[in-house]
């Protein structure tokens, strides 16, 4: 059987073959196997090398300093560690946090547990097109605010958040601000200096990079410290301490260094493939895009259909590998939170389907993507006890 | 999402079956993720032209359209005689979902009440 066209880039994304170079160049015996923190001989020093080069890339590409950079496993820990960790180094400052009702699990979850720990929540509604008003944060803060965690671009819908005008609104209140990037990396330009920015959360995997690995970035200027979630080993400045798992960094720092390279051709031409797929598929009756129609990153389109059954249209479309919701909500069964969050009607949050596009999508597929939507749409239609006339 | 079977995959894709009115039969509702009609002709108290409408999941869409396939042609109390573990056994549908099924089995019967009414009414 031939295997579906794959159009679901926001969950992740396929290995850039230069990336897999690196990486397997890495992992030979003649280079830098060794253990990073080992800098008493050559095998080690060689590793950290590595290292210092992706953080470089890291750095370069936020407009950061390679000492701000902590690794991690990815932009699910990223947002743990800066909500967890900072929230409990700061609790003198305030043990209230304001962040949006539409982040990843990742922050909500956190965001949960620091409720069960005596912290304090405000999760800001977006409107109906999916933005977050920067003066609806600024009304969520109080006296004792003392992190702000929004996301860069939505998982789900693709619609980005007006990040330097939230973070500005913080600098100006003293507040820790956390972006969670892991979706905007490579697509939008980021530059925390700019966005007064203290902590981004990053992962590999969505830039075509290696799985398992992803990045903090931590104001050097404004955050002291976080209170790591491992102990022991001291890595990291004890932040997040473990042996560094260095092909997978190297992989972050190739992907990095291909995105500061190609980043504008490449939104460009996703852009426009996104464009041709909307395009199409606005044809058909009664299907609607989730989220403000231009604040969106060049990848993601989001839409619903109205008066179908959520599952069937996801199993009518099983030649296409995409999403409905967000791929760690597919699991779920559940409705999209975050489409309901935009207002969206049980019916329409179910029936909808994420298609996500990367940097080897091409115009072959999203024509094929738009006929066999086009072809689902009507098989289900035809069977609708509606249409006839039943 | 439940994993689906080939076999769900061939009856899901079929397209809509030609469905009669003679006598119809419907139950669920679109807002509680299930709605099934089905309709049939009747000729010599056997159904024909036995098809159905859904706003269903994929197994229950395969699972009406085994239903249609099965009984049409047949007589019409098959429609008030289903057996739903068989249906489930033949389509792997995950026991989760025996609630929906039931939705398919109350279709099929309110089907059989409106024949056994339209026959009282008119002396079929």
């Amino acid at each position: 059987m031939k295997n579906p066209i794959y159009l679901d880039y926001a969950a992740t994304t396929p290995l850039d073959p230069r990336v897999r170079e690196s990486m397997l160049e890495c992992m030979d015996a003649e280079h830098g196997f060794g253990n990073p923190s080992s800098t008493t001989h050559v095998y080690g020093t060689q590793a950290a090398r590595q290292i210092d080069r992706s953080a470089n890339a890291v750095a370069e590409l936020l407009n950061a300093d390679p000492a701000e950079i902590v690794w991690t496993s990815g932009a699910t820990e990223s947002n743990n560690l800066a909500l967890i960790g900072a929230a409990r180094f700061r609790a003198m400052h305030g043990r209230h946090i304001v962040t949006t009702a539409i982040e990843h699990k990742s922050v909500l979850e956190s965001c949960r547990w620091l409720e069960t720990q005596g912290y304090e929540v405000s999760y800001v509604e977006p409107d109906v097109t999916g933005v977050v008003a920067p003066a609806a944060i600024a009304a969520a803060l109080r006296p004792d605010t003392s992190i702000v965690s929004v996301m860069h671009a939505n998982n789900e819908t693709g619609v980005v958040q007006d990040i330097a005008a939230i973070g500005a609104l913080c600098r100006a209140r003293e507040l820790i601000f956390h972006v969670d990037a892991a979706q905007s990396l490579g697509k939008l330009p980021l530059d925390v200096k700019a966005q007064q920015i203290d902590m981004l959360s990053m992962n590999a995997h969505k830039a075509c990079g290696p799985k398992g690995v992803g990045a903090l970035y931590l104001n050097a200027g404004r955050i002291r410290r976080v209170e790591p979630l491992l102990h022991g080993g001291g890595q990291q400045r004890g932040i997040r301490p473990g042996t560094l798992p260095v092909h997978q960094i190297v992989g972050m720092g190739a992907a990095l260094r291909i995105i500061q390279e190609e980043m504008a051709d490449e939104v460009l031409r996703i852009q426009r493939l996104r464009d041709r797929l909307w395009a199409g598929i606005q044809q058909i009756d009664g299907v609607l895009l989730n989220g403000d129609s231009s604040r969106r990153i060049c990848s993601i389109l989001n839409v619903s259909v109205e008066g179908l059954e959520g599952e069937s249209l996801r199993f009518a479309l099983t030649d296409l590998a995409i999403s409905g919701g967000s791929a760690c909500n597919s699991a779920s069964g559940e409705p999209s939170y975050v489409l309901r969050s935009l207002g969206r009607n049980p019916q329409l949050a179910e029936a909808s389907v994420r298609f996500s596009l990367g940097r080897f999508s091409t115009e072959t597929d999203v024509d094929h993507a738009v006929s066999r939507f086009a072809a689902a749409v009507y098989l289900l239609r035809s069977l609708l006890p509606v249409a006839s006339g039943s | 999402m439940p994993l689906y079977t080939g076999k769900v995959g061939e009856y899901f894709r079929r397209p809509a079956r030609p469905m009669g009115s003679d006598i119809r039969g419907a139950a669920g509702s679109e807002q509680r993720g299930t709605l099934i009609v089905f309709a049939a002709d009747l000729r010599d108290q056997c159904l024909h032209k036995l098809g159905f409408r859904a706003f269903a999941c994929p197994h229950i869409i395969a699972a009406c359209n085994r239903v249609a396939e099965q009984l049409d042609g047949g007589p019409v109390q098959a429609l008030n005689e289903l057996r739903l573990d068989q249906l489930q056994a033949e389509f792997d549908i995950p026991v989760e979902k025996a609630g929906k099924l039931l939705i398919l089995q109350d279709a099929a019967r309110a089907c059989y009440r409106d024949y056994q009414a339209r026959k009282q009414a008119s002396g079929y």
